[in-house]
C-alpha cells in the first residue's frame, strides 16, 4: 500500500497556507480594504472574534457566550475586579474547600486509623463552591439588570411631566430622578464613562456624534436592560422627529406599565397554581413527626 | 529516609493549607466587603419600620413585641426541656409574628394604596372641574380625606409649604404607590400643574388601579396560603405536645436522632413557608427618597 502520509501533508499545508492567504486579506479587493480601513478609524465598524460571529449565528452558544461570559457579569453586577481577578478568587475559595475538607479527613485518619470519607469528596465540596460563586455573581447580575430596568420604568411617567414643555431635556431630567432613587444604581451607570458624552475638543468617532440616544442605546447593550432601548426610542423621537415629548413619554410610560403589569398579572396567575405544591409539600413534616419514633422503634425491633 | 505515607499525606495537606492562608493574604481586598452587612442591617430596620408603620406603631414598639415573643418562645420551649425545642421555640417567636401580622399588615397597606387611587382621580378631577390649581387641590383633597389615609394626609392640613407636606406625606405613607403619587404631584407643580392632569388620567390612576387590583388577587391567594400554613403548623404543635406526653415517645425525641428529626421537620416547616412567600411576591417599585425629589425640584426653580 503506497505511504499516504507526505500527500496527506502536503494537502493539510496547501489548505493551510491557501487559508492563511484568506485570513490575510491577500483575496479581499483593495477598494474593501481601504473602506474597511477607513471605517474602522471612524469607528464605524467593529472587529468581532471569530467565537463572537460563529455564536451569533448559533443560538444556543450565544446564550453559553453569555451565561459563561464573566467578565460581563463582573461589569453588570458593579464588582471592580477583573475575570482573571473573580476566576483566581474562585479558583482560591474552591482549593480553600477542598483542603478543609481534605484535613477532617486526615484528623480522621489519624485519630481512627481510617479515612471517614472517600477524598473524592473533597472535589465536590470545591466544585460546589465555585458552582456557588457563578450562581452568586450571576444572580447580583440579574438582580442589578432588573433594578436598572425597574428604576428607568418607574421613571417614566414622571420624565413625562418633568418634560412636558421641553424646558428640560430628557436626558437632563433622567439624571436628576436618578439621583433621587433609593438604591443608587440608575445614578451609578449614568455617572460611568460610557454613559457621558466625550469631552470637547475629543478625537471625532462615531460614538461622538451619537447623541443621547446612541448613549442609551450603548447602555442598553452593555447592561442588557432593554428599558435604554425603549428609552433611546423616546428620546429619538422627541430630537429628531420633533415628538411632543409630552406625548411620546407619557405613552411610552403606559406602555411599559401595560407590559409590566400584564407580566404581573401572568405571575399572579402562575402563582395560583404554584402555591399549592409547597402546601402539598406540608404534609411531609406532620408525617415525619409522627413516622419518625415508629420507625426508630421498629428498626430497633428489627436489629434485635 | 522513608517517610510514613500518613505523614506525607499530612504534610501535603499542610502545604497546601499554608498556600491557601498566603493566598488569602494576597487577595484579600478589605474594602471588598465593607458596607454590606451595614447595608443588610439597613434594609432589615427598614424592613422592620414599614411594618410597623403599617401596623400602627412605632419601630420601638414593634421591636419590643417581637423580643417578648421570642422570650415567649423561649419559655413555651422550656416546658418540654429539650434544647432543641427550647432553640426552636425561641426562633419561631422571632419569625412567626412579623409573618402572622404581615397579613394585616398588607390588608392595611392594600386599603391604604386604594384610597391614594381615588385621591389622584379626585385631585385631577378637582384641578378640571373646579378650575383649582394644583396645590388648592392637594390641600382640598387632604381636608376631608378617605379614614385610610387621615394620618397620612394630616401634614397638607397644616400652614407648611406644600412640597415640605408631600415629602412628609410619602415619609407617613411608607408605600411606593403613594411615592409615585408625590413625585408626581411635586415634578408637576414645579414645572406645569397641567401635566399632573393629563399624567394622572392618562397613567397613574390605570396604572395604580391594575397595581392595586394585582396586589389583591395576590393578597387573597397568600392569605389562603398562608391560614392552611397557619392550621397545619398548629396542628404540628399539638401533635408535638401530645406525643412529648407518652413516655416512648418522650424518649425518642429527647435523644440525639429525636431532636435531629424535630430540627429536620421545623427546617421543612420553615423552609416550605419562605417558598410560599416566594411564589407569591409583590410587584416590585422603585423606592424613591421624595424630600430629595422636592430638593431638586426647588434647585431647578432657583
Amino acid at each position: 500500500m503506497p505511504n499516504l502520509a507526505p500527500v496527506i501533508v502536503a494537502l493539510v499545508v496547501g489548505i493551510a497556507w491557501v487559508l492563511g492567504l484568506w485570513y490575510l486579506g491577500a483575496y479581499t479587493p483593495p477598494a474593501v480594504h481601504a473602506w474597511r480601513r477607513l471605517a474602522r478609524m471612524r469607528g464605524l465598524s467593529v472587529n468581532r472574534s471569530m467565537g463572537d460571529r460563529i455564536s451569533r449565528r448559533l443560538p444556543l452558544l450565544q446564550r453559553l457566550q453569555a451565561e459563561t461570559d464573566i467578565g460581563r457579569m463582573l461589569f453588570v453586577a458593579a464588582y471592580r475586579e477583573t475575570a482573571s481577578a473573580w476566576l483566581l478568587r474562585t479558583a482560591f475559595m474552591a482549593g480553600l474547600a477542598i483542603v478543609a475538607v481534605l484535613l477532617f479527613d486526615q484528623v480522621g485518619l489519624i485519630t481512627k486509623g481510617s479515612l471517614s470519607y472517600p477524598p473524592v469528596l473533597a472535589l465536590l465540596v470545591g466544585a460546589l463552591v465555585a458552582l456557588y460563586a457563578y450562581v452568586r455573581l450571576r444572580n447580583r447580575a440579574l438582580r442589578r439588570q432588573r433594578i436598572l430596568n425597574r428604576a428607568l420604568s418607574d421613571t417614566l411617567v414622571h420624565l413625562a411631566a418633568m418634560t412636558f414643555h421641553q424646558r428640560l431635556p430628557a436626558s437632563e431630567a433622567l439624571l436628576i430622578f436618578s439621583r433621587c432613587q433609593r438604591d443608587g444604581e440608575l445614578t451609578r451607570v449614568l455617572s460611568r464613562p460610557e454613559a457621558r458624552p466625550p469631552q470637547a475638543g475629543a478625537r471625532p468617532t462615531a460614538v461622538s456624534e451619537e447623541g443621547t440616544p446612541g448613549i442609551y442605546d450603548r447602555l442598553a447593550d452593555l447592561y442588557d436592560v432593554p428599558m435604554f432601548h425603549s428609552l433611546a426610542g423616546g428620546v429619538r423621537r422627541v430630537s429628531e422627529r420633533g415628538l411632543s415629548s409630552r406625548d411620546v413619554y407619557t405613552q411610552l410610560a403606559r406602555g411599559v406599565y401595560g407590559d409590566l403589569l400584564g407580566e404581573a398579572r401572568v405571575q399572579s396567575a402562575q402563582t395560583k397554581t404554584l402555591i399549592v405544591i409547597p402546601m402539598g409539600l406540608m404534609i411531609l413534616p406532620l408525617l415525619l413527626l409522627i413516622g419518625a419514633p415508629l420507625v426508630a422503634s421498629m428498626a430497633s425491633l428489627f436489629t434485635r | 529516609m522513608n517517610v510514613p505515607p500518613l505523614v506525607f499525606y499530612a504534610e501535603i495537606l499542610v502545604l497546601l493549607a499554608l498556600g491557601a492562608l498566603v493566598a488569602a493574604t494576597l487577595l484579600y481586598d478589605p474594602s471588598y466587603r465593607r458596607g454590606q452587612g451595614g447595608a443588610q442591617l439597613r434594609r432589615f430596620v427598614a424592613m422592620q419600620r414599614d411594618l410597623a408603620a403599617t401596623l400602627g406603631m412605632s419601630l420601638r414598639t414593634w421591636l419590643v413585641i417581637r423580643i417578648a415573643i421570642t422570650v415567649v418562645g423561649l419559655a413555651l420551649g422550656a416546658l418540654t426541656s429539650v434544647w432543641t425545642v427550647i432553640i426552636l421555640g425561641g426562633l419561631l417567636g422571632w419569625v412567626a409574628v412579623p409573618w402572622l401580622l404581615e397579613g394585616r399588615a398588607a390588608k392595611r397597606r392594600l386599603s391604604m394604596e386604594r384610597a391614594v387611587t381615588a385621591l389622584v382621580r379626585e385631585i385631577a378631577s378637582l384641578m378640571q372641574q373646579s378650575n383649582l390649581t394644583l396645590d388648592r387641590a392637594l390641600r382640598e383633597a387632604a381636608r376631608n380625606p378617605a379614614p385610610e389615609l387621615a394620618s397620612v394626609l394630616a401634614p397638607l392640613r397644616s400652614d407648611r409649604a406644600v412640597p415640605e407636606c408631600l415629602a412628609e406625606v410619602s415619609t407617613r405613607a411608607r408605600s411606593s404607590l403613594a411615592d409615585v403619587f408625590c413625585i408626581g404631584a411635586l415634578v408637576a407643580r414645579t414645572h406645569d400643574p397641567a401635566a399632573f392632569v393629563q399624567v394622572s388620567e392618562q397613567v397613574l390612576t390605570p396604572v395604580l388601579n391594575v397595581a392595586v387590583e394585582i396586589q389583591e388577587e395576590n393578597h387573597a391567594t397568600l392569605a389562603q396560603q398562608r391560614t392552611a400554613s397557619m392550621a397545619i403548623g398548629v396542628v404540628m404543635a399539638v401533635l408535638f405536645f401530645a406525643l412529648m406526653r407518652v413516655s416512648t415517645m418522650r424518649h425518642f425525641y429527647a435523644g440525639v436522632a429525636g431532636q435531629l428529626v424535630l430540627l429536620v421537620v421545623i427546617v421543612i416547616y420553615l423552609g416550605l413557608v419562605w417558598v410560599i412567600g416566594q411564589v407569591a411576591r409583590p410587584v416590585r417599585w422603585t423606592e424613591w427618597d421624595v424630600d430629595a425629589v422636592r430638593r431638586e425640584m426647588e434647585v431647578l426653580l432657583a
